[in-house]
């Protein structure tokens, strides 16, 4: 058999169907099941993540299942151990930062409401009652953070279903990849894997160096924060780490949930002024010498960009979506200026 | 043919041929059947019909091409000048593996063609996962760069000669 005999070629109006086809269910399945895409997004974003360890796997030696295989299973160990051993301490603290004896915070609202409403009589307005006022907003919030529960739960059950999505995206996605660029015109085929390799290079390095940094900056606060001996030092620092990768905003609100702590648990204002000040040293730290380390190259995003999507985030998906606002907004912003530049230097010429 | 006579054993006659094709390039020379399948595993299968573009003069290179089935013409634009025509067991584009250079002519399919692509991103990846592969690959690489070099080198000596020769 000849080389020319072997290979059967399909045709090319057959390709063209199943493209369109596979984009219209895609978005058809998007539609009807946002939370599986979700899902399905957010395994692909933890798969691509983890490439890299993969990778120096297969450098060793070790074939793509088995090299998937040893960093799943690593994956696996550390979120477990995170679950058994952080969570039950986290959450023990939490509650009792939510029960703790409030009557010095009450004190200091009472006095702060004292005088706020001082100043309104001097001004003539009616008077207002702070501690009333925040609870009754409050009570106007819980029944929609109880509507939210049953999709919290229905989250948990796909939860079940994510670590067979991040295994098989892990071992699979160099193969998924070629499959899906099978589907790309001919025209479009060089433009798109370029425009997918020059993304990848851009945001790769940002998105692993973000992670890093939010992790070395969270394990410093802890540290610094234990030795300070400040109350419910775990969900403070877990919540500075994680604020970390909102710039501008992150590191100050790390500082002042800490602060507001220690001051309404009693704390010394010493003590305060000691967490301010390694804070402040953990930030030079990270900006000197693990931003360096961990992030080549950095992406340009103007403040303004930066605040206004991470305040349309939280507003559209709560702390998630605060959390998420920036890197969704870098991986926007390289894919389109991208997208602008290099389609440009093409010309999409079908013959 | 029964199943128990018929040889079930034997291996896509498809894929063996693409080993074959590939054998003969010179970019893969000195690798190994392992290293050869792990090269064809990156390669991308892309069909053109006749006369269908397969990249333009000025756009941004990714990779070369393998010819395995068909025929290709490499035109300069903007006359369309045909510089050559290519046939089965060819490769093109090799230049923009190593860089992001402009296609420095127009590829364009002749009759119904298969191509092999093998991409920088692909190189790139192979590169980290199997640094000794990709060693092999790149010094073929700059070899065939380096050959290409000298050979454009004696043809503007050649061509200088000539100019001096008819003033």
């Amino acid at each position: 058999m000849t080389f020319a005999e072997s290979t059967n070629r399909a045709p090319r109006w057959g390709i063209r169907i199943v493209g369109v086809g596979t984009v219209v269910l895609i978005l058809i399945l998007a539609i009807l099941l946002p939370g599986l895409i979700a899902l399905l997004t957010l395994g692909a974003l933890i798969a691509y993540l983890l490439d890299p360890a993969v990778q120096m796997l297969e450098r060793r030696g070790l074939n793509r299942t088995s090299a998937a295989s040893i960093v799943f299973a690593a994956l696996s160990l550390l979120v477990v151990s995170v679950l058994v051993v952080l969570v039950p301490a986290a959450v023990a603290q939490f509650e009792e930062l939510l029960t703790m004896d409030l009557s010095r915070a009450t004190a200091t609202f009472d006095s702060a409401n004292m005088r706020i409403n001082g100043w309104i009589g001097k001004l003539g307005l009616e008077e207002v009652d702070l501690l009333d006022s925040i609870l009754a907003y409050l009570g106007e919030r819980m029944p929609s953070i109880i509507a939210v529960l049953p999709n919290a739960l229905s989250f948990i059950g796909n939860l079940a279903l994510f670590p067979f999505i991040v295994f098989f995206l892990l071992k699979d996605g160099r193969m998924l990849k070629k499959t899906t660029f099978l589907l790309i015109p001919n025209r479009y085929f060089e433009f798109s894997l370029g425009l997918l390799f020059k993304m990848d290079r851009q945001l790769g390095n940002y998105l692993r160096g973000q992670l890093i940094e939010a992790f070395v900056v969270g394990v410093l606060s802890i540290a610094a924060l234990w030795i300070l001996d400040v109350p419910y030092f775990l969900p403070v620092g877990i919540f500075t780490g994680a604020a970390n990768i909102v710039p501008y905003l992150g590191p100050s609100t790390g500082a002042v949930t800490a602060v507001t702590v220690i001051l309404v648990s009693g704390g010394s204002p010493a003590t305060a002024f000691l967490i301010v000040v390694l804070f402040i040293l953990i930030q030079l730290l990270d900006n000197g010498v693990v931003q360096p380390m961990v992030i080549s190259r950095k992406i340009k995003m103007h403040p303004l960009l930066i605040v206004v999507s991470v305040v349309a985030g939280g507003q559209l998906f709560g702390f998630f979506g605060l959390l998420m606002a920036v890197p969704v907004i870098a991986i926007l912003k390289v894919f389109f200026v991208e997208s602008v530049q290099y389609s440009r230097r093409y010309r999409f010429q079908s013959g | 043919m029964s199943g128990f006579w018929s040889n079930i054993f034997a291996r896509d006659p498809k894929k063996d041929s693409t080993l074959e094709l590939l054998e003969t390039i010179p970019i893969f020379e000195e690798l190994n059947l392992r290293e050869l399948r792990a090269v064809e595993r990156i390669l991308y299968r892309r069909t053109f019909s006749p006369d269908e573009i397969i990249f333009s003069q000025g756009d941004p290179g990714v990779g070369m091409y393998i010819l395995g089935e068909g025929e290709v013409e490499i035109r300069s634009e903007p006359d369309q000048t045909v510089l050559t025509t290519l046939r089965v067991g060819s490769f093109f584009g090799e230049v923009s593996l190593l860089n992001e250079v402009p296609r420095s002519a127009t590829a364009a399919a002749r009759t119904e063609c298969v191509l092999w692509g093998f991409f920088r991103p692909e190189l790139m990846d192979l590169i980290e996962r199997w640094p000794k592969l990709g060693v092999k690959i790149l010094l073929h690489l700059a070899q065939i760069a380096g050959r290409r070099l000298v050979a454009v080198d004696v043809e503007l000596r050649d061509m200088r000669t000539r100019e001096t020769g008819e003033r």
